[in-house]
């Protein structure tokens, strides 16, 4: 049966183990820009957060920036149109639906995966619009047309301080973690069983560590909007 | 005891239906959710009317044919527990009760709260046996099988097929009932030669019957009667990935 | 007629071998040219249609469930039996095949018996590949328990699903074929007639029951696998939907209606709640292993707290009457038993209809002796049953329980090749008459059922087709044959009559009424006076059935009052029949107890000079006498003995 692994992602686990697959990529990637975005908080936050930057952008001449982006890319696609075409699916196999239904175990969380996975792809646009390609950001702060800092477009710490000066930009990141976070306390948990990772013994201990993942993802992130908003960041 | 019914009634597949409302004036608090409807069903046969048609058969929650939403809960509310098996003390006098039939594009309406299960037969058909003729069987003690691995398979395969877990599933999943046979003969010696292939024709047959594709929010397994565990969905997928990404055709040595 | 068992003479352990050999078969090619019409698909039938697919033969089955995984069989909770002596303690086959005969109180034919038990062996071979989760013991190997008041560890089970597992594993069998396009299976299916042209069975009539088209089917032999008619008593443990339609339209047909009055009631199951009771529900029978039977000494007490009874006004009758098995007694002691003390006016439980039917199953000592735990290990699930139907805890307070109709050892008579006495009509499982004599032991059901269709069907029918398969392809019987023609205007000329009697009564109400005369005048206990009176009652009743029914609807769509009408209308002819049998057989025996014909002691006193016969009765129109037939027993390997269980 050569060949049939490519007919995967036409089944209903298979949709779901290129997402869970996709979103290990994406956790990844969570996890070490939440590292690196830490930097905020070092001794000397604008060294740090501008080496880190320079750092990213010049490894190895510049080339695996790029291949990180494109697995990125790779894998936001991919989760995209896995939720995308498992939830029409979803929605076609109940034409009709309740008049009364009762939840019993599902979650606020898994039950909104897919709004939550909009407000992250918005804010996935906004974010990257907004300190990458540095576009005009209604009522927010465009550094590319302020005379007054002509090498703005790599001080990335600089970009970030300024902007989240203003507490409408802050209410939208603090708002984008939220859902990230409501998103990652279904979904941490839920990749693994997709996966068939799962054994009796730690089955508890995966929804447990899975919640903790989520929180401290979505509350770092919090962290560096608020912290600058409120004068933590020297 | 006294109670308003609301109940579905549709009068075929093709017809829209709607929720039509009885009373009941004195209900037995000892009487079963079914004994109830039967109530209702002479009432309405004496006056010359239809009676609602709902399937059931051995009203002692093991042969899977009753199966209605009941306020919402895929067999009412009492948790391990069959529609034909809660009884009206589960209630309260004065109670208003929803019901409604299995709802799901796989489970087309027949009639009132009766559904077409066949789907989940074909699943089985697709692969959720062992190849085994009559007569050809070895000494029945001749391959020993831990118990814990015994007890296991059966507490899978103790699923009364009664589709509970899709009329809860907010996607309409067979993930559940699917996984279920798929574990119970996938733990057995006797049943990994066929493991592999089985999963991927019964996960190919659950597809293509229409239903949803699981996302783990766990309805199934808290409206399940027979207490089927989200754990057998994990090990189906996890044979599921193996079958189709490694192309494994039968069991290694592993 | 002259009815000829046609089992092999010789030894008995061989006969079976034997006949085997002699039998003819069908080559492989040939399977191919024949079709096999299977009715029913729980154990019997779903594992004759799996069979004889997987051997090549065309199948073509049906039952009246959404599914054959739904068939009555699923609700068998015990085990089955095997002589596999894995326990080595003194079990065999032919200590399987005793148990069986005497158990069934020395009205069952010998050699048809020595076969099951010989079969019973490969049953759990067959299972057990099948992936059916038999209990184990920690050493991998199966695990048995003892069962029904054998002296030997024979029952393999799984937990209290032992129907379940294995009807999984039959079902799944022929979900294999049905994908393999070997066996056509038409579910929500209802046999209602039996075409029988020149003489054979060659097919059926059905009503699909969702669409209510009426259909014909056509085959080269029928097999009727189609369960028990223990519903004739309206409130049963059997499912909602068993009914005796199929047997008793293909006894209508020709087929001898064999010692219909055997029926087996059940002494541990749960107490009628009141007028809306639908059915009853069986409470395991290893239940007695550890509980003790009582009522209270005095009338008077029947209504109080139990826990307040003092031991001293409490009568353990069967510890009492019975010292040497106490509460183990066979099934049809323990309750006739409890039916004496409640008709004494010493019953339990809430009144229904002025009278306490029910008997206390206390567990007290055992949680004493043993402590809670270890009796929730054992019956946990079973109390949890109980509590769920009741409302009340037995770990606090004594179980309720009270006998139920519960198996049917009666059915078409059939040969030991399984053929009725309609040539090509062949009968399987708890349908046919077969092994079971007078009284059925638990968890032998399950094995009948199987070793008939997966073990016995097999080479019979083979042998049937081999000699007169060629004549049967010859005679070309379709929808034009005058005898199919006859039987689809049977069918529905009795849709449109029961449609159009427009009537004030539900199907339900006459079934609860003529399960009240047959409970009380043809239930645990029999006389004369009350069969005569029930043979009076029920013409009348089904007089008025017939001028007072209500059938709502059309005879064209999925219309489940219809469906019930066609059942009940059966029901009311076969209850006549059983009443009629009760009342022929002045004797007792098994789960036939006539009141005349008891020992001193109140125990059942069979007549062997006059009775040790299958009594088989030949249709001759309704309410019309039958014509009884008699196979007479011989009983070369078991003596005749008085049972005791003194
Ligand atoms: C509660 C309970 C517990 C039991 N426990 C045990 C036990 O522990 N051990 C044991 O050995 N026995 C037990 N028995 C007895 C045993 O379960 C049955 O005798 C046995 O399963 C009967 O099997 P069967 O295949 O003959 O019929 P069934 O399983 O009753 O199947 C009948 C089939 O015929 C079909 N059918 C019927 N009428 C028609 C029709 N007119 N047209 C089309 N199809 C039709 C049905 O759809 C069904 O498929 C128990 C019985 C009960 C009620
Ligand atoms: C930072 C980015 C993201 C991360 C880390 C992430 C992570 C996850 C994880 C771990 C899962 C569970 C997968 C599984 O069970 O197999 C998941 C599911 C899901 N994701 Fe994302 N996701 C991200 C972005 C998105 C985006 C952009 C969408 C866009 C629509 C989205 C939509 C969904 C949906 C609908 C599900 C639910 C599917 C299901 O539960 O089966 N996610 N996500
Ligand atoms: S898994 Fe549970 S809910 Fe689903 S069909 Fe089986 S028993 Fe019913
Ligand atoms: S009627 Fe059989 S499970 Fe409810």
């Amino acid at each position: 049966m050569a060949g049939q692994a490519l007919s995967l992602p036409q089944t209903t686990i298979g949709k779901k183990a290129i997402m869970a697959a996709s979103s290990i990529i994406l956790m990844g990637f969570l996890v070490g820009h939440l590292g690196g975005n830490l930097l905020i908080f070092a001794d000397n936050p604008e060294q740090a957060v501008n080496a880190y930057s320079n750092w990213l952008r010049e490894f190895g001449h510049g080339s695996v920036i790029w291949i990180v982006r494109a697995v990125l890319i790779a894998a936001v696609l991919g989760h995209i149109w896995g939720a995308m075409t498992i939830t029409a699916r979803n929605k076609a196999a109940r034409p009709v639906g309740y008049r009364r239904k009762q939840s019993l175990r599902s979650t606020l969380a898994s039950r909104t995966m897919v709004y939550g996975g909009m407000a992250i792809t918005a804010y996935i646009i906004y974010h990257l619009a907004h300190l990458t390609f540095h576009a005009g950001i209604p009522g927010g702060f465009n550094p590319l047309d302020d005379p007054a800092y002509p090498h703005l477009t790599t001080n990335v710490y600089l970009n970030l301080v300024e902007s989240f000066q203003n507490p409408g930009i802050v209410g939208i990141y603090v708002l984008a973690q939220v859902f990230l976070g409501l998103h990652l306390y279904h979904g941490a948990w839920s990749f693994l069983q997709t996966l068939g990772a799962s054994h009796p013994r730690y089955n508890e201990t995966r929804k447990l560590a899975a919640a903790a993942f989520a929180g401290l993802i979505s509350v770092g992130f919090i962290l560096i909007p608020l912290g600058v908003q409120f004068g933590l960041v020297k | 005891m006294k109670i308003t019914l609301h109940v579905w009634r549709q009068k075929s597949a093709k017809d829209r239906g709607d929720f039509e409302t009885h009373r009941l004036d004195d209900v037995s608090a000892d009487s079963s959710f079914l004994e109830m409807l039967d109530q209702l069903n002479d009432g309405l046969v004496e006056q010359g009317r239809e009676p609602v048609a709902f399937d059931h058969d051995c009203r002692e929650g093991i042969c899977g044919a009753c199966g209605m939403v009941i306020n919402g809960y895929a067999h009412g509310p009492r948790a391990l527990t069959t529609a034909c098996q809660l009884h009206m003390r589960e209630f309260g006098d004065g109670d208003e009760i929803w019901i409604e039939p299995w709802r799901a594009k796989a489970f087309p309406v027949i009639k009132d709260l009766a559904v077409d299960r066949s789907a989940f037969d074909r699943i089985i058909g697709a692969g959720g046996y062992v190849s085994v003729n009559t007569g050809s069987a070895p000494d029945a003690n001749e391959i020993a099988i831990p118990k814990k691995i015994a007890d296991q398979a059966m507490d899978a395969a103790t699923c009364i097929g009664c589709g509970a877990c899709v009329a809860a599933c907010p996607n309409a999943s067979a993930m559940l009932f699917t996984s279920a046979k798929v574990s119970h003969l996938g733990m057995l010696p006797q049943g990994q030669v066929e493991r592999f292939d089985r999963v991927r024709n019964m996960v190919a047959q659950h597809d293509a019957e229409g239903f949803g594709g699981c996302t783990n929010h766990g309805e199934c397994e808290a409206a399940c009667p027979k207490g089927i565990s989200l754990e057998w969905i994990a090990r189906m997928n996890r044979d599921f990935l193996k079958a189709m990404v490694a192309e494994r055709d039968t069991v290694s040595a592993r | 007629m002259e009815l000829r068992s046609n089992a092999p003479e010789g030894p008995i352990e061989t006969a079976w071998e034997r006949h085997r050999f002699d039998m003819k078969l069908v080559n492989p090619a040939n399977k191919r040219k024949f079709t096999v019409l299977v009715v029913g698909t729980g154990l019997a039938g779903g594992s004759a249609a799996a069979t004889l697919a997987e051997l090549g033969y065309n199948v073509k089955a049906f039952c009246f469930q959404d599914s054959p995984r739904r068939a009555h069989s699923i609700a068998a909770q015990g085990g089955i039996n095997a002589a596999k002596n894995y326990q080595g303690d003194g079990d065999s086959i032919y200590r399987l095949f005793y148990d069986t005969v005497k158990g069934g109180d020395f009205r069952s034919r010998e050699r048809n018996v020595y076969r099951l038990a010989q079969l019973s062996v490969e049953i759990i071979d067959q299972a057990a590949a099948q992936g059916v989760p038999f209990a184990r013991e920690y050493g991998g190997l199966l695990a048995n328990r003892s069962f029904g008041g054998a002296q030997v560890s024979r029952t393999f089970y799984a937990r209290g699903q032992t129907g379940q597992q294995l009807l999984l594993g039959c079902y799944q069998a022929l979900s294999r074929q049905i994908d393999a396009g070997n066996v056509e299976m038409h579910a929500r299916t209802e046999m209602l007639e039996l075409i029988v042209d020149n003489g054979r069975a060659r097919g059926i009539v059905t009503r699909d029951l969702l669409t209510g088209k009426i259909d014909t089917h056509f085959g080269d032999a029928v097999i009727l696998a189609t369960g028990g008619y223990g519903n004739a008593y309206f409130l049963s443990t059997n499912a909602m939907g068993s009914n005796a339609t199929a047997a008793w339209r293909a006894h209508r047909k020709g087929a001898l209606f064999a010692n219909p009055c055997y029926t087996q009631i059940h002494p541990t199951c749960i107490p009628v709640h009141g007028t809306h009771q639908s059915k009853l529900t069986l409470m395991s029978e290893s239940l007695r292993n550890d509980g003790r039977v009582w009522v209270p000494k005095k009338k008077e007490d029947c209504g109080k707290d139990p826990r307040k009874i003092p031991e001293s006004d409490r009568d353990y009758y069967l510890e009492r009457k019975y010292p040497a098995f106490g509460n183990l007694v066979p099934r049809d002691i323990a309750s006739r038993s409890a039916k004496e003390v409640c008709d004494e006016g010493r019953g339990v439980g809430p009144e229904v209809d002025g009278r306490r039917l029910g008997v206390y199953l206390d567990f007290a000592d055992a949680i004493e002796r043993l402590g809670e735990d270890a009796v929730r290990d054992r019956y946990g699930n079973l109390f949890e049953m109980y509590e769920r139907i009741t409302d009340e805890n037995p770990y606090k307070t004594p179980m309720r329980i009270y006998p139920a109709v519960h198996y049917t050892m009666g059915g078409l008579w059939v040969d030991y090749n399984l053929q009725s006495t309609i040539p090509g009509l062949f009968v399987l499982g708890e349908a046919n008459f077969s092994d079971h004599g007078a009284n059925r032991l638990g968890a032998s059901a399950l094995m009948q059922g199987l070793a008939d269709g997966y073990f016995v069907i097999p080479y019979t029918l083979g042998n049937y087709l081999g000699h007169h398969g060629r004549e049967i392809l010859a005679n070309t019987v379709d929808a034009s044959s005058a005898s199919t023609k006859a039987a689809v205007g049977d069918v529905e000329a009795r849709i449109e009559k029961l449609l159009g009697i427009g009537g004030k009564k539900s199907p339900d109400h006459f079934h609860r009424r003529l399960g009240q005369i047959m409970w009380d005048k043809c239930g645990m206990a029999r006389n004369k006076a009350g069969l005569e009176e029930a043979l009076v009652e029920i013409p009348k009743l089904r007089e008025e059935f017939y001028s007072n029914l209500a059938v709502p609807g059309s005879g064209d769509d999925f219309n489940q009052t219809l469906v019930k009408a066609t059942r009940v209308a059966d029901f009311l002819e076969i209850g006549e029949l059983m009443v009629r049998d009760a009342l022929n057989r002045e004797e007792s025996a098994g789960g036939h107890f006539r009141e005349e014909h008891q020992t001193p002691e109140g125990e059942a006193r069979r007549d062997d000079e006059n009775f040790t016969y299958v009594a088989a009765w030949e249709f001759n129109g309704v309410g019309v006498e039958p014509t009884l037939h008699k196979e007479q027993l011989e009983f070369e390997y078991v003596k005749l003995t008085q049972r005791s269980y003194k």
